[in-house]
């Protein structure tokens, strides 16, 4: 018995030093796992079906919703801003591209979401992306002043002489989409998870109505409308 | 690059060549890597997980190709997609009697849809189809028995396979070594040296019409960028072009296997690459020249065809692109500079001895 004792005490004064001796765990690294929906003015958007109304009154349907996040900031109750993100490229039809998770550098208390639709300078150059086919696809061609579609948003309306196609298309440095989320939440430390929905008929309103019929179904090149697109962009998104 | 293609065909020679002298079996049964070289900004390849690209099964999918042994009807593979028509073929005629235009094959492995519906998602999957009466009609018995006569391919197949005991397959073992071979080989088939591409790689210049030419596709006066983006020249995605106004039979494309109202009219963008050498155009062959092609997007576009993609209905354009004669030869010329003869005569994609 006194033998046992003695092994027992042998055990626990070993594996005491061993723990001195090892090495402290990395720091896990805080994370903000990002969740993207897409509303039409609260529904839940459905592709290809003629189903929404749009800002100006057309029934419109939604083919294709194509876009890059970039520079995601968080907000602090100073007004001082956080990266958190380089650029993410988003299709709603694919729901593999909704989510993507971020490292938090900091935790806190937070009042809102800064963001850009569309990529940087840095980045809005052609074939400055991986070369990868959703890059390629959204190629802007360099006779058209290059880099990438910051957003292809496409689908069908109707208006009193029959159906017609639509295309949202923005690119090219002046008509990056700056986007304002606020909302206050608290990040802690470990995982974290936040929604963030478009709505995409805000594309469409606040400040000006974007009327298809006036301002044009196709906005690729026509600056006007791509600046009316970059306006009403502003408060796409709303936190979940 | 072309000389990294040419020495890693040679090296694909002097390694099946060397096996050939002895006869390999189950034992001693291994593959070589085959290190795929893709051309400066090409997309990753897909490859699948249970088809990695090998020596040996690219040597075989090559005989395959081109040989047929596996058809009731005389037919193989370069059949339909011929080498003179940049590995496509003017027509051929389905079940239903529609007349269809055999797409080329180049750049298969960076596609994600195949076939003119974009229904499939694999070479093997399409040729996987080839087997069908509509096809090859193959007799598997018959099948087995010629493969096994071919002393050839007892010894290509316990190459790449590890396996030539073809009576002890199963129908479906068989065919499904035969189009991983097949598609291991339609990978190698990279093209990446038009003039276009050494345009891009700031190695040639283009010629004035030809630079016209591409101010008008990559512009909104032509607006073809938007289906056809480089380097593939295609967005392999499906769309409605605007070719009917009410698409009837084959011609309502992927509505035929979905069913879906929202898929009538469409199909596969097909990419430009030696379009020069792949006439007719569109699904159907309805467009024997360039010309007529150009004509169409320019004056004959339905707008009101059900589900026409949006970039072809801009505002303005209701009557067509407007172009010019002038216009319209350059853009000819542009679209001819997508030819790569280099890919067209490398022996690689030739019939083998």
């Amino acid at each position: 018995m006194k033998k046992l004792a003695l092994l027992a005490c042998i055990a626990v004064v070993f594996n005491a030093c061993k723990k001195d001796n090892e090495e402290e765990p990395a720091p896990v690294a805080n994370t903000l796992n990002v969740q993207l929906t897409f509303n039409h003015d609260g529904t839940p958007v459905q592709f290809d079906t003629i189903m929404f109304q749009q800002a100006a009154g057309y029934p419109m349907s939604i083919t294709r919703l194509q876009f890059y996040i970039s520079n995601i900031q968080l907000i602090k109750e100073d007004s001082t801003l956080v990266d958190i993100s380089d650029y993410q490229y988003v299709d709603a039809r694919e729901a593999t591209t909704h989510a993507f998770k971020l490292t938090l550098p900091v935790t806190g208390h937070f009042v809102g979401l800064k963001l850009q639709l569309g990529l940087d300078s840095a980045h809005n150059i052609s074939d400055a992306l991986p070369a990868l086919s959703e890059h390629q696809n959204m190629a802007w061609p360099e006779m058209m002043g290059g880099g990438y579609h910051f957003m292809k948003f496409e689908g069908q309306y109707v208006d009193s002489t029959g159906t017609f196609g639509y295309a949202m298309h923005v690119g090219t440095n002046p008509y990056l989409v700056d986007c304002v989320i606020p909302a206050h939440f608290n990040l802690t430390t470990g995982n974290n998870t936040i929604g963030l929905s478009m709505n995409v008929n805000e594309w469409f309103k606040n400040p000006a109505i974007y009327d298809f019929n006036i301002d044009g179904n196709y906005s690729m090149g026509v600056m006007a409308a791509m600046m009316k697109l970059k306006q009403n962009g502003i408060d796409i998104f709303s936190k979940q | 690059m072309k000389a990294r293609i040419y020495v890693t065909a040679l090296v694909v020679l002097l390694v099946t060549a060397c096996k050939k002298d002895k006869d390999i079996s189950a034992d001693d049964f291994s593959t070589t890597s085959y290190e795929m070289t893709i051309p400066a900004g090409f997309p990753p390849m897909v490859i699948p997980a249970d088809n990695p690209l090998t020596v040996e099964g690219i040597e075989l999918g090559h005989h395959l190709f081109f040989d047929p042994i596996m058809s009731s009807n005389g037919l193989s593979c370069s059949s339909c997609h011929n080498v003179g028509k940049a590995y496509s073929t003017p027509y051929r005629i389905n079940p239903m009697g529609d007349t269809v235009s055999v797409m080329s094959l180049v750049n298969l492995g960076f596609q994600r849809n195949f076939s003119w519906t974009g229904r499939l998602h694999s070479t093997e999957e399409v040729c996987m189809g080839d087997f069908e009466p509509e096809f090859f009609n193959t007799n598997m018995d018959t099948l087995r028995n010629r493969l096994t006569r071919e002393a050839k391919y007892k010894n290509m197949f316990m190459r790449a396979w590890g396996d030539n005991n073809f009576s002890a397959m199963s129908d479906m073992d068989l065919k499904q070594k035969i189009v991983k071979s097949i598609g291991q080989y339609l990978r190698t088939m990279v093209s990446y040296n038009s003039r276009f591409d050494q345009f891009r790689r700031h190695e040639i210049n283009l010629s004035p019409t030809e630079l016209n030419g591409m101010a008008i596709f990559y512009t909104e006066q032509g607006d073809c960028f938007h289906c056809h983006d480089a380097p593939l020249m295609t967005s392999t995605l499906v769309t409605n072009n605007g070719l009917d106004s009410m698409p009837v039979g084959y011609d309502r494309g992927l509505y035929n296997f979905t069913g879906r109202p929202q898929d009538d009219g469409k199909f596969l963008v097909p990419t430009l690459r030696n379009i020069e050498l792949t006439a007719p155009y569109m699904h159907d062959g309805r467009f024997k020249t360039l010309e007529e092609v150009i004509e169409f997007y320019n004056s004959g576009v339905h707008q009101t065809s059900p589900n026409i993609d949006p970039v072809m209905t801009k505002a303005g354009k209701e009557f067509g692109l407007m172009l010019t004669a002038y216009e319209k030869q350059c853009l000819v010329d542009f679209l001819k500079a997508m030819t790569d003869t280099s890919f067209i005569n490398n022996p690689s994609y030739q019939e083998p001895d």
